[in-house]
């Protein structure tokens, strides 16, 4: 294992535990942590955007020469981008709409049909399939009909929640809140499965780096 | 009151103000130990994800898969798992992933996990995948701002999309694009993601050049993707570490690594977590109840 591998395996280590350490009480240590993590952070987002965008979309097609010629044609999104930097300026501030108005009406234009057909379509006609063919598939399905038409009704503020569509609506309300919990125990075992990938990596990487078992 | 409290009372006010710190070194400990004493408990692969892996192990030998890996550090412990599977499965089979993010903190940890397979060695210390070259068996393009853009752009073509791969070698040079010039040329496309990116893939990629997707995604994002698959504008879905771990033990991947994959490893973990969390949730209602009627009791009385 080389001396780089080693000192990094420590720095990770060290810093988990100083993070880790906010679980028994906010303390400098965590400070700390907290900074470096969000330097770090910055700086890396940094060099990511200017290596992977800045340079090679907007200087490069304007700095090369030689084989490739000078793409003068990158000022324009350039000067858009610059206008919406604008925003900061109080006095030039309206300069950003232009940009936005592009954004937004190609973005849309874009979005619209696809969204549509790609996405609401599928999943639309996916729940209105014929009930059957087995009793399996079609109790699933009058499951499914059932939730979205009550689902539906419960957001539908037309009508007054009461009497039949106030009943359909607490019905809705019992498939958002199946919905609700679904999410919140995924989110558990996901925020458990961060745990452990910090654990596996204090025992197996770090401490076993140590007694040579990693 | 404190005095005339009974000692089942006791018992449960103080389990109802039980200090948090406590239960963050239950969950500790639940974690921990099974990590240090494996249990071995047993899980069988659920449809959605033996769904993406019979897909992938249907693919003619030389097919392109698109493996977006849209996820960062910050989720690595649930997606890396199974972007580092989706990999052996590629090369065991003969398949070439064109590799990609669409997120900044993406590229170190798509490359590590990259190298980790190619350099991996059999027991015998030869190479696992011997002759592997880049551009022609797999290719690795980096980052790319942009989301819907490059997804757009991969419709057109690879090459004017990515005009340089992550070590900045030109792609029109690569025999590997020559042949599959646009994503409508691919066989299949992975996104592995931490991000929301799967829903924009289904209509700006999937859908509009025709190509198969499944997904990776964590277990935050799995409740919310269900409908796709069910829709089938998933063809398979592989939520968090634990669709990982099944992924895992489709491909044999003990086997592979010789050791417990780290997926699976954490399954353990996970279900002994997960009963505390169930015991800590019917006991502090149920004292919480119980307490309730106390109350009501004592005020009733005053």
């Amino acid at each position: 294992m080389s001396i780089g591998t080693i000192i990094g395996l420590w720095l990770a280590a060290g810093l988990t535990v100083i993070i880790f350490s906010f679980i028994y009480k906010d303390n400098p240590f965590y400070k700390l942590g907290e900074h470096v993590f969000l330097g770090v952070s910055l700086g890396y987002g940094w060099c990511i955007y200017y290596y992977n965008d800045i340079f090679p979309q907007a200087i490069q097609p304007l700095t090369e020469v030689g084989e490739d010629a000078r793409n003068w044609l990158v000022l324009i999104p350039i000067v858009l981008g610059l206008f919406i930097i604008l925003r900061m300026v109080p006095s030039l501030a309206w300069l950003s709409r232009f940009s936005f108005a592009l954004y937004i009406g190609g973005f849309a234009g874009l979005a619209v049909p696809n969204v549509i057909s790609g996405n609401f379509l599928p999943q639309l006609t996916s729940t209105i399939n014929p009930i059957g063919p087995d009793w399996v598939s079609a109790i699933t399905q009058l499951v499914l009909l059932v939730g979205v038409f009550c689902t539906v009704v419960f957001f539908f503020f037309s009508w007054e929640h009461r009497g039949v569509v106030g009943k359909i609506g607490r019905v809705g309300i019992l498939y958002i809140m199946v919905a609700f919990g679904a999410s919140f125990g995924y989110t558990v075992m996901a925020r458990v499965s961060l745990l452990i990938g910090r654990i596996q990596f204090m025992l197996h990487d770090w401490i076993g780096s140590m007694t040579g078992g990693g | 009151m404190a005095e005339q409290r009974t000692p089942f009372q006791k018992l449960a006010y103080s389990i109802l103000n039980l200090d948090r710190r406590i239960i963050f070194t239950l969950v500790f400990v639940c974690v921990t130990a099974p990590l240090i004493w494996p249990i071995g408990m047993d899980f069988t692969p659920t449809k959605e994800v033996r769904d993406a892996f019979d897909d992938i192990e249907a693919l003619e030998e030389g097919a392109v898969v698109l493996i977006s890996a849209d996820y960062g550090p910050s989720s690595m412990p649930e997606t890396h798992p199974m972007y580092i599977t989706l990999l052996h499965q590629c090369f065991r089979k003969g398949l070439r992933p064109v590799i990609l993010t669409l997120v900044p903190s993406g590229p170190g940890l798509a490359n590590r996990g990259l190298l980790d397979v190619l350099e991996m060695e059999n027991p015998d210390g030869s190479l696992m995948y011997p002759g592997l070259k880049e551009g022609v068996d797999y290719a690795f393009l980096g980052y790319k701002p942009g989301g819907t853009a490059v997804m757009l752009g991969l419709g057109q073509s690879f090459v004017t999309t990515f005009p340089n791969d992550y070590d900045g070698d030109p792609t029109s040079k690569m025999p590997l694009f020559r042949e599959v010039s646009r994503l409508g040329d691919c066989a299949y496309i992975f996104d592995v993601a931490s991000v929301g990116y799967p829903e924009f893939w289904v209509p700006y990629a999937s859908e509009r050049e025709n190509v198969p997707l499944s997904v990776c995604c964590t277990a935050v994002s799995a409740a919310q993707y269900y409908p796709y698959y069910q829709a089938g504008l998933f063809r398979g879905l592989v939520g968090g570490m634990k669709g990982s771990a099944e992924y895992e033990k489709l491909m044999n991947m003990e086997e592979i690594l010789g050791k417990i994959p780290p997926a699976t490893n954490g399954m353990d973990a996970q279900s002994v977590v997960h009963v505390l969390i169930v015991l800590a949730i019917i006991v502090a209602n149920f004292f919480y109840f119980v307490s309730r009627r106390w109350e009501i009791q004592e005020g009733g009385r005053s």
